[in-house]
């Protein structure tokens, strides 16, 4: 039952939210997806590449079915060898492409060596489950299959994504799993969207309110799932939070704030992860709304959330 | 959904966008931030460097993306007072922006709340938010109505003023409003509200109604018009109503 209690947001989250709602409305529904993915969303990449020493390329390879989707590499330029990131952007499940989010990886190829691989999967509606979880494996295939030539040495591989790219990084971390392979030694969850249910208290207190609220995230499964969401027909792959042994998974670093509809489904993913005998890290950002990371960079708990997840991958990376 | 249309970063250059100026410090000041929160706001709306000298210590600049930079000088920076003995200033170079001059006052403004509530002596403020405050606990504004020295027994108004308006008289504070920030003031039924000319309320004999009084001085509203809401007389737990009253009459004024 949609509730009205919620936790508060941060003072400077607050203060920007009332900023970010004037462009991006707490609801998303069926009929703004076409508007929202004319809209653009993220400087061009070159405009984000500026000032970097990093080199960018593309490669189409074999997606779903054989069908070529488009994948982007980056490196720093002069790379030999070091660590892999596989990226799988957000945006709901029904926008964004494969820049989307691009920064909070492009900082890690910066710091630490790393290769960045980021995949365009098909978007829903038009392509609902299972094309963008297979898409994805595809790409991570793909990337496992070409590590060598690449550049990444697989020792250090880790899977990462924000929000509908958190649920599609973890559930392409549990295909790796049960098709044995390829070996992941990490993921990244960030903000993740796991669960098709809308069952949780969290995903009851934000209605109307924040960034991407409970009408957004029925928008978005039912577009991903159709009439299958919320019925038994929905496999682990598609709502990791289905999935009732988490065993077998690479080491695990979830971030999510505490004011957003995700909060408890990721909460619970630590909580089974523990529960099945995994290594997982768990941050909830009090009064964080969804996003907030990217929207309100400049606001002191979003520094300390960005510093604690780079820090996160700072330590997999040199273990 | 990440990185959409909607991410915070500097207002258009162009385009006067007072409102969300007002929202965003509101806001802040509503939620009692501290200084350097109030200057990271101030440099990622307008998106240059911001800096804030106190006078008597160590001053402090940030940058756009919320970072500390080294102490600076104002020097010729656009700049504004941000209460006693201190300053804060926007480093833009070239031609100033739409809402530069608004981020600067909202700044200010803040700047010089966050002090006074930080002052010593910032009981008295706190003491008079608590005693408008509806939704706190009658023994705790009973507390804060001692702390202000009120007789429970003697009534007093509140009275609303514009938050840029200088202190009157009588124990007085900025708080935050539905409509934003406002300066709260307390004064006892008979006083003699300086440059207030009440149409048709007769302060001196009984109280004249339950609801509050526009009032504005005698010059009938030139911009030297210290407009003020006047509250009914009360006893000083009843004070939120008629502070509440006291709001209304303020809004009233802005015809």
């Amino acid at each position: 039952m949609p509730t009205n209690v919620r936790p508060p947001y941060d003072a400077e989250l607050a203060a920007a939210l009332a900023l970010v709602n004037d462009q991006l409305p707490a609801t998303i529904t069926a009929d703004m997806i076409e508007a929202m993915r004319a809209t653009p969303v993220t400087a061009p990449i070159e405009e984000v590449l500026q000032g970097r020493n990093i080199t960018h390329r593309e490669v189409t390879i074999p997606g779903y079915q054989g069908f070529g989707i488009t994948v982007s590499i980056f490196a720093r330029a002069g790379h030999q060898s070091g660590p892999g990131i596989y990226h799988t952007h957000g945006g709901g499940m029904i926008i964004g492409d494969r820049f989307t989010g691009i920064e909070v990886p492009l900082e890690w190829v910066e710091r630490f060596g790393a290769v960045c691989v980021s995949v365009e999967y098909r978007l829903a509606p038009e392509f609902p489950d299972p094309y963008l979880i297979e898409d994805c494996y595809a790409g991570l295939v793909w990337t496992a299959e070409h590590a060598s030539e690449l550049g990444i040495n697989t020792d250090r591989f880790i899977i990462a994504g924000g929000s509908a790219g958190g649920g599609l990084a973890a559930g392409t971390a549990l295909l790796a799993r049960d098709r044995q392979g390829p070996r992941l030694t990490g993921q990244v969850l960030i903000y993740p969207m796991l669960d098709d249910r809308n069952e949780t208290i969290s995903s009851n207190q934000f209605v109307g309110v924040g960034v991407w609220d409970r009408g957004s995230n029925e928008t978005g499964w039912t577009a991903y799932l159709g009439d299958r969401r919320g019925t038994e027909d929905v496999s682990i792959y598609a709502a990791p939070a289905r999935a009732t042994n988490l065993s077998g998974l690479p080491d695990t670093f979830i971030d999510v704030g505490s004011a957003e509809v995700f909060r408890d489904e990721a909460v619970a993913y630590a909580g089974q992860m523990w529960a099945d005998g995994g290594v997982a890290e768990l941050h909830v950002w009090p009064g964080g709304f969804h996003g907030f990371d990217l929207m309100a960079p400049h606001a002191q708990i979003a520094q300390t959330a960005l510093q604690t997840r780079t820090g996160w991958v700072a330590r997999h990376f040199s273990a | 959904m990440q990185q959409l249309v909607g991410r915070l970063t500097a207002l258009d250059p162009e385009a006067s966008a007072t409102l969300k100026v007002v929202a965003y410090f509101d806001t802040l000041v509503g939620h009692e931030v501290g200084i350097e929160t109030l200057l990271r706001g101030a440099s990622v709306l307008s998106g240059c460097p911001v800096g804030f000298d106190p006078g008597k210590s160590a001053g402090l600049r940030v940058s756009p993306a919320g970072h500390r930079l080294p102490a600076g000088a104002p020097g010729d920076w656009p700049s504004a007072p941000a209460g006693p003995g201190a300053l804060v200033w926007l480093e833009r170079s070239g031609v100033p922006h739409a809402n530069d001059a608004m981020v600067l006052e909202r700044l200010a403004l803040a700047v010089a709340i966050s002090r006074s509530r930080a002052r010593p002596g910032s009981g008295l403020h706190r003491a008079i938010e608590r005693v408008l405050d509806a939704d706190a606990p009658a023994e705790d504004r009973a507390t804060a109505a001692a702390q202000l020295g009120l007789d429970p027994r003697r009534p007093v108004r509140a009275v609303a003023r514009r938050a840029g308006q200088p202190a009157g008289d009588h124990p007085s504070s900025i708080v935050s409003t539905p409509f934003g920030l406002a300066r709260a003031e307390i004064v006892p039924r008979g006083a003699d509200l300086r440059g207030a000319d009440l149409r048709g309320a007769d302060l001196r004999g009984a109280d004249p109604g339950r609801s509050g009084h526009p009032a504005a001085n005698g010059s009938g509203g030139g911009p030297g018009a210290a407009r003020a809401g006047i509250g009914p007389a009360v006893e000083p737990g009843h004070l939120p109503r008629s502070w509440s009253a006291a709001l209304v009459a303020l809004r009233l004024t802005d015809d």
